[in-house]
């Protein structure tokens, strides 16, 4: 009886073994099949053809001063949260920001006002001047959906359409430059001075102070 | 010491707050891009303020016609306007000038080029100076900064050289190893786009376009390797890999440079501009990198290990994607020189 159990298990191992081995397989051959997918390899010499539109998406944050102060201000809260809050806000803020590129890229949303990006990028830098335990998790979490729907919709609608280049190039920027950010506030945090993050958050607040006023003064010839 | 110079700098960004307001609205641009003989194709971005576009104007200079555009359309985030505009004698002498901005708080940033050849040039406006005189000659410093930018661009736009320089980081792991390939790299190359730039080297484009393809496949099949726990011959002779690799590589930016063409009596000035202009693209990739590996080390670091371990599943992975885009690539360039 004991050999015929053992018997199973050795089997069900085997069976299961194979086929997370088949799945492997599955997901590399699809993982190198999608660059295959892209019209654009076809472009030889430099290689993807011209890059400038995932680039320029990639980089619209240094060129916009209120998704860069949403980016830095998000990085800079979550450098002053625990590592295990961080583990899934960063996921959270990223798939938002995702699903925000999609629809404004798709033109069903429109470019963020700036009065409320504005307020977000107060809220967010005022946040991270915050203490640790002053901010619950659930806290945490909606700050990062709502900064990260925002940054995902400041490049506003493209003239070309739902484009993959630009897309792509937004997503991937909004990515690597709050991961980064938050790396490097939360090492020079751990390093340097607890009170970094939350002088970078000051900061943050003072651009979003005056991006409201400006955006709320009428009178004032912009 | 090191924390009381970083609070020392924090506190020196706090007392100047111009730096702050000068960056809080999005900047108005100018482009003038050369379209045809004596003329230049003019895009003109005005920020919106309260639905309208901003009170200034972009004024061409006074041997250009037309030198206002026509009125602009939204385009979701800012105004827009374009067209073509003839300048007799070219744009070099010339004053480009914004109106208006002078009573705003806003910058624009003009970027142009005076010849279909020449390097695009950048420039800022803003309320203290309203108005930009297109020099006559670049001069030594608006050389340098225009190779410069080109060799960053170049680099930034070859994939195949970013996806090279990652496959030799994720080959070789120790610090040590690793500075000397990179390092065998920016020599390798520096010496070869320095000789096939002035004409030492002369190589066709296609074969080495293909070579270079055929170099990274060579990595991803070393990482492989690797993965089955034998050390490839990246790993044991990094620097020597790197060099080799280097020379090929040097010859591929040696192409895109020639395509621009080298300033007479400048050329070594703007050699080591683009040069420099490639190193810096180059160490740009690598930080990057490395500072979202640490990141994610840092986030997930059971996930991290199981990623970028030997043998595990995401190194495998990147190694049969990479692999496999490289060998197209060899395939369809080979094909494109054959036929």
């Amino acid at each position: 009886m004991s050999v015929n159990r053992s018997a199973v298990d050795v089997c069900g191992k085997r069976a299961r073994q194979s086929g997370r081995n088949v799945v492997q397989l599955a997901l590399m051959i699809a993982l190198a099949a999608i660059p295959m997918l892209i019209p654009t390899t076809a472009v030889a010499h430099d290689a993807f053809g011209d890059l400038g539109p995932f680039y320029a998406s990639m980089l619209h944050p240094l060129a916009d001063p209120l998704q860069a102060a949403l980016l830095v201000g998000t990085a800079a809260f979550l450098a002053g949260r625990a590592l295990s809050v961080v583990r899934r806000a960063m996921p959270i803020f990223l798939l938002v920001a995702g699903i925000a590129s999609i629809a404004v890229f798709s033109g069903k949303f429109n470019a963020t006002p700036s009065i409320l990006a504005g307020f977000a990028a107060l809220l967010a830098g005022l946040a991270a001047t915050l203490p640790e335990n002053w901010t619950p998790r659930v806290v945490v979490y909606a700050l990062v959906a709502a900064t990260g729907a925002l940054v995902g919709l400041a490049p506003g609608t493209p003239d070309g359409g739902l484009t993959l280049q630009p897309l792509m190039g937004s997503i991937f920027g909004i990515s690597v430059l709050v991961t980064v950010l938050w790396f490097t506030f939360e090492v020079a945090a751990r390093r340097l001075t607890v009170l970094l993050p939350k002088v970078v958050g000051t900061w943050v607040a003072a651009v979003g102070i005056l991006v409201i006023a400006f955006s709320a003064s009428a009178s004032v010839i912009l | 010491m090191i924390r009381a110079i970083a609070l020392l700098a924090l506190c020196l960004m706090a007392l100047s707050p111009a730096a702050v307001r000068s960056h809080a609205l999005e900047p108005g641009f100018l482009e003038l891009a050369p379209y045809g003989p004596s003329q230049w194709r003019v895009t003109w971005r005005k920020p919106q303020v309260n639905g309208a576009p901003m009170a200034i104007e972009a004024e061409l200079p006074a041997q250009c016609s037309p030198r206002r555009g026509p009125a602009p359309v939204f385009d979701g985030r800012a105004f827009l306007s374009a067209w073509v505009t003839t300048c007799e004698g070219g744009l070099a002498g010339g004053d480009i000038r914004i109106d208006g901005l002078e009573r705003t708080r806003t910058d624009v940033l003009l970027r142009y080029s005076t010849a279909p050849e020449a390097t695009p040039q950048a420039a800022r406006l803003t309320a203290a100076t309203t108005t930009f005189t297109v020099p006559q000659d670049p001069g030594a410093l608006g050389i340098a900064a225009g190779y410069f930018a080109l060799g960053v661009d170049h680099i930034l736009n070859g994939v195949d050289h970013l996806l090279f320089v990652l496959m030799l980081l994720l080959l070789v792991r120790s610090w040590r190893p690793l500075l000397a390939a990179v390092t065998s790299f920016t020599v390798a190359h520096s010496f070869s786009l320095g000789a096939a730039s002035v004409g030492w080297i002369v190589v066709p484009a296609p074969p080495v376009e293909a070579i270079v393809a055929l170099s990274i496949v060579f990595l991803a099949a070393e990482l492989l390797r690797a993965d089955r726990g034998q050390l490839g011959l990246t790993q044991r002779y990094p620097w020597t890999v790197a060099f080799a690799f280097g020379l090929l590589h040097g010859l591929g930016f040696a192409r895109a440079l020639l395509e621009v063409g080298l300033p007479e009596g400048d050329v070594p000035l703007a050699l080591l501009a683009f040069n420099i202009g490639v190193e810096a693209g180059q160490i740009l990739f690598i930080a990057i990198v490395l500072i979202l590996g640490a990141a994610v080390a840092r986030l997930y670091p059971v996930l991290s290990r199981k990623l970028a371990a030997p043998g595990s599943l995401g190194l495998r992975t990147t190694a049969y994607g990479v692999g496999t885009l490289a060998a197209f690539w060899a395939v369809e360039r080979v094909a494109g020189f054959i036929t």
